[in-house]
């Protein structure tokens, strides 16, 4: 996807907000394409959610500037409340109004609008009713709904006025384990069908990778790592990333030597195995202390895993580790091996079919690619 | 930003300010006005008059004030005690054991309070009084025993128990469903028999609340004025709000400056009491024991006593109850009031109703009223909800809420007669606001007197209701204001109609601030049921305070149902 010919919908520059003590978002910046699906993920308070209200305007930012289709909306001295902002707002707690009937909650933002006749108004809360598959309920009390369908009445009202960004504040968090795998991808087909651009906040990593286009990881007030989905996850570059995305094999090295015409770099690790890693778009040299992230679930064990699968693996560059196997625990999708290397403890995520005893000697490989050199 | 958008900012900027000026004005000035005039001679609004301690001289020099602050003490000390333990015997009876009929017990205790302190006070002095008392009559012609002398500090206590009763009974009620039975029952499961855990379980942890309790009724009994006014002031046992009432309005020419003073003993006296109240409640919440409803505790087998107890309980509605409404309605049917016989049964007519009825102040009094009624709760309700949403819903300073969550329960250590004291002299000072004499310084008497209740019943119910529900609607393009009236206000419209319903029924009755406002302009039902006791036409009061009590059923009833219907929507 040409993001860059895209225009940014939204654009957040250098926002600052405290309250009392706390500083709750410092100098945070990014934009927004048009189309996009964009989430801020952090654990709690970090500061995302502040950050969508006041993009909402339910909160004023101290310093900085927010931008919505080139208006700017708050730059802590002039500021568009949030009913004058071209938002389409979920919140956590779904906020349904229990006074009112589905229909009536729908029609809210288009009476404030006051520009539709009622046979108008009436038409677009059919159409929205349609769109998120609540049709035939428009007369029933909004309590009446399920989770599920309070849900999508929630997102039917933020749909209505077809506002230029929709905001959604972790809506799938008061749902049960399985209607929120389900909601997941109502609202990922949903937002694609409709094109609108969206700004998600989570605290779940896989709400992150299932629904988002680019997910920017927060921690503190600040941004820490902002990438593509596929890319947060697969080659993270910061160790809050991999940690985040559960890597958890973390290891500490020193660089040797770097060869950038195959784009390969040798470290020596603390542990003592030396190992070959591709490089990154950033810069390392020969000597350069580094600590390096490899997926659990990229390790393989040496004749024990059906290796053939992996092409990459009988290249001449794959890295091979002498390891002594720990602890076995069956977590059935998998098995979670708490293995020994030369002192170092690591963790390998293996097929439930591969099963080995404790105590068994093993070679773990990796190839360089999955050997991650974080950013230091 | 058009101008008027830019306004229309500033005015969602300014509007919190504003309701927090209101409410300090409110509870502020009277009470300024107050401290400053004790400190002044000569009379209000009059010119002359100086900075002196000379009220305060005056005042604590005289033998009488130690008297009447002694008196008041020991009044409101025995009362709480008294009606605490019968409140807290029912509630316990009620709540806790096998008695028959509780729930109409419950209904029968909760009913009593429709009906005003100053009827229950007349008909115990039609009962009691040694000259006409029925229940004299016949205790000394029948039984043979002296008559009891209503007249005296006794007779006071005694009404006033009578009274009070059923407030004491709802507050121990509270406190005894409040209480985590499973605390109880672990008790019982470690080898602790009935009554030691009552001792060492039930009896500790009730303790902050009880005494919140006792504070709280403290407080009502030593502002009472209904009870000291109609039996002290003709025996002559003042108490502290008699003794204001006195100096301020019965006195020629009256001493305000002595009022005054006792005016600000009284505010002390009750700052304290009120502290002393938060404190118990404060320490109450770390007893907090609510737990999930529908858990009821196991019921005591009181055996063969429940008929006892319900024995008692009958007893106690008929002759607490039962009883003085009879004997109004005998009195409201009979021209002169008199021991029952062939010859006055004889004589019954409703001709002291239609006297009442064509009587010329009738139509006015009715008016003010109703007028009173309608006007006070309406514009205290609007006040709490404004103060509400400021508190809870807009973006000011934690510093600037305390300040507002302050101002707003100050009023609770307000007396209604110190408030209305205060308004008269605020009043008699700014006389460019034409408001002395009329109804509206009553109602703004009322609004200030039940502030901390308004506000405290809408905030509660305010709280209850998700922030997010209100944000939405802004995102929704509503502004703020709009959105707190179109979600939160219809979504806790019970509970403003439950506090707007308390406080017109609080305003229909109440005596001692409308007494101490009084004009020939604002007058009430419940002042003209004053004057005329006063000018001795017994009968006459009796038909005017059962109309009076048909009134302010009514007026509930109607307020129950649409709070009924609005709940159910």
């Amino acid at each position: 996807m040409p993001d860059q010919e895209k225009t940014s919908i939204v654009r957040v520059k250098q926002i600052e907000k405290s309250y009392d003590k706390v500083h709750a978002v410092k100098g945070i910046s990014f934009d927004i394409k048009e189309g996009e699906f964009y989430t801020l993920l952090g654990p709690s308070g970090c500061g995302k959610t502040t950050t969508l209200r006041s993009l909402a305007g339910l909160e004023r930012i101290d310093a900085g500037e927010l931008f919505i289709r080139d208006q700017l909306v708050d730059n802590g001295r002039t500021f568009v409340p949030p009913y004058q902002r071209p938002i389409g707002m979920v919140f956590q707690s779904y906020a349904i109004w229990p006074h009112m009937t589905v229909a009536g909650n729908i029609a809210f933002p288009l009476k404030n609008e006051k520009k539709y006749t009622p046979k108008e108004i009436n038409n677009m809360v059919n159409d929205a009713l349609d769109l998120v598959q609540l049709t035939g309920l428009a007369n029933r009390p909004a309590p009446n709904l399920s989770g599920g369908q309070q849900q999508r009445l929630a997102l039917a009202r933020a749909l209505v006025s077809t506002p230029t960004v929709l905001l959604l504040d972790e809506p799938l968090s008061n749902l049960d384990a399985k209607l929120r795998e389900e909601m997941r991808l109502e609202l990922k087909n949903l937002t694609r069908r409709v094109g609108i651009t969206t700004f998600y906040v989570t605290h779940d990593q896989l709400e992150a990778l299932v629904l988002s286009d680019r997910i920017a990881l927060m921690r503190d007030g600040k941004i820490i790592e902002e990438g593509k989905q596929y890319d947060m996850y697969m080659y993270p570059k910061h160790s809050f990333t991999a940690d985040f995305f559960g890597i958890n094999n973390i290891l500490e090295g020193t660089v040797t030597t770097v060869d950038n015409s195959k784009g390969l770099a040798r470290l020596d690790l603390v542990s003592g195995h030396k190992i070959t890693a591709v490089t990154r778009d950033f810069q390392i040299n020969a000597g350069q202390k580094v600590k390096v992230a490899i997926r659990p679930e990229n390790i393989l064990f040496e004749k024990v895993s059906s290796s053939e699968m992996f092409l990459d693996y009988q290249k001449e560059d794959v890295n091979k580790i002498k390891a002594l196997v720990k602890e076995v625990v069956f977590l059935g999708d998998y098995i979670d091996y708490r293995v020994i290397a030369n002192e170092t403890p690591l963790r390998v995520r293996a097929h439930p079919e591969v099963l080995l005893t404790g105590e068994a000697s093993v070679t773990l490989m990796f190839t360089p690619k999955h050997v991650c050199i974080l950013q230091p | 930003m058009s101008s008027f958008e830019w306004f229309k900012e500033k005015l969602n900027r300014i509007f919190p300010l504003g309701v927090s000026i209101v409410v300090g004005i409110l509870v502020l000035v009277p009470m300024g006005m107050l401290i400053y005039s004790s400190f002044r001679t000569g009379r209000p609004g009059m010119p002359g008059g100086e900075f002196s301690l000379i009220n305060y001289v005056d005042a604590y020099s005289n033998i009488q004030t130690y008297i009447t602050i002694g008196r008041s003490l020991y009044f409101a000390t025995v009362v709480t005690a008294v009606t605490l333990l019968i409140g807290g015997f029912f509630a316990w009876l009620i709540e806790r054991t096998n008695m028959p009929g509780r729930g109409f017990a419950y209904s029968m205790l909760l009913s009593s309070m429709a009906i005003p302190r100053m009827l229950f006070g007349i008909a115990w002095i039609l009962l009691l009084s040694p000259r006409i008392g029925l229940l004299n009559h016949f205790i000394n012609t029948i039984i043979g025993l002296p008559r009891f002398n209503i007249y005296s500090m006794s007779g006071m206590i005694f009404v006033q128990v009578l009274v009070e009763v059923p407030t004491a009974f709802l507050m121990m009620l509270g406190t005894l469903r409040g209480m985590d039975p499973s605390l109880e029952e672990a008790a019982a499961v470690s080898r602790s028999n009935t009554f030691s855990t009552l001792r060492k379980i039930t009896l500790p942890i009730m303790t902050p609340s009880v005494l919140a309790a006792a504070v709280y009724l403290f407080i009502i009994n030593i502002e009472v004025f209904e009870i000291p006014g109609l039996i002290g002031l003709p025996a002559r046992i003042t108490l502290f709000s008699t003794a204001i009432y006195n100096n301020a309005t019965m006195l020629v020419p009256p001493n305000h400056g002595l009022a005054n003073t006792y005016a600000m003993t009284f505010l002390l006296l009750s700052a304290v009491l009120i502290m002393l109240y938060r404190k118990a409640t404060r320490h109450s919440e770390r007893y907090s024991t609510i737990t999930g409803k529908g858990y009821r505790p196991r019921l005591i087998d009181l055996g063969p006593w429940r008929y006892f107890a319900f024995f008692v309980f009958t007893a106690f509605f008929i002759v607490t109850i039962l009883l003085p409404i009879l004997i109004l309605i005998y009195a409201s049917l009979i021209p002169l009031y008199l021991v029952p016989s062939a010859d006055v049964f004889s004589r019954m007519s409703l001709e002291n109703y239609i006297s009442v009825i064509e009587a010329p102040w009738m139509g006015r009094v009715l008016k003010n009223t109703l007028l009173l009624m309608v006007v006070a709760p309406t514009l205290s309700v609007l006040l709490a909800a404004l103060v509400a949403w400021v508190v809870h819903r807009t973006r000011i300073s934690i510093k600037w809420k305390t300040v507002i969550d302050i101002l707003s329960f100050m009023p609770t250590a307000l007396p209604s007669i110190v408030v209305a004291l205060s308004l008269l002299i605020v009043f008699l000072n700014v006389r460019f606001i034409p408001l002395y004499g009329t109804l509206w310084i009553i109602a703004i008497a009322f609004v200030i007197r039940y502030i901390p209740y308004t506000v405290r019943t809408v905030s509660a119910a305010v709280i209850q209701i998700h922030k997010e529900l209100e944000e939405s609607a802004q995102v929704c393009r509503a502004t703020e204001i709009k959105s707190f009236f179109k979600i939160t206000v219809p979504l806790v419209a019970p509970a403003i109609i439950n506090a707007w319903i308390w406080v017109a029924m609080h305003a229909g009755r109440a005596l001692s601030a409308a007494l101490l406002l009084y004009s020939a302009n604002n007058e009430v039902l419940s002042t003209r049921i004053w004057m005329l006791w006063f000018d001795g036409e017994v009968t006459v009061v009796c038909a005017l305070s059962i109309m009076m009590i048909v009134v302010l059923l009514i007026i509930s009833f109607i307020g129950r149902f649409i709070a009924r219907i609005v709940s159910r929507r």
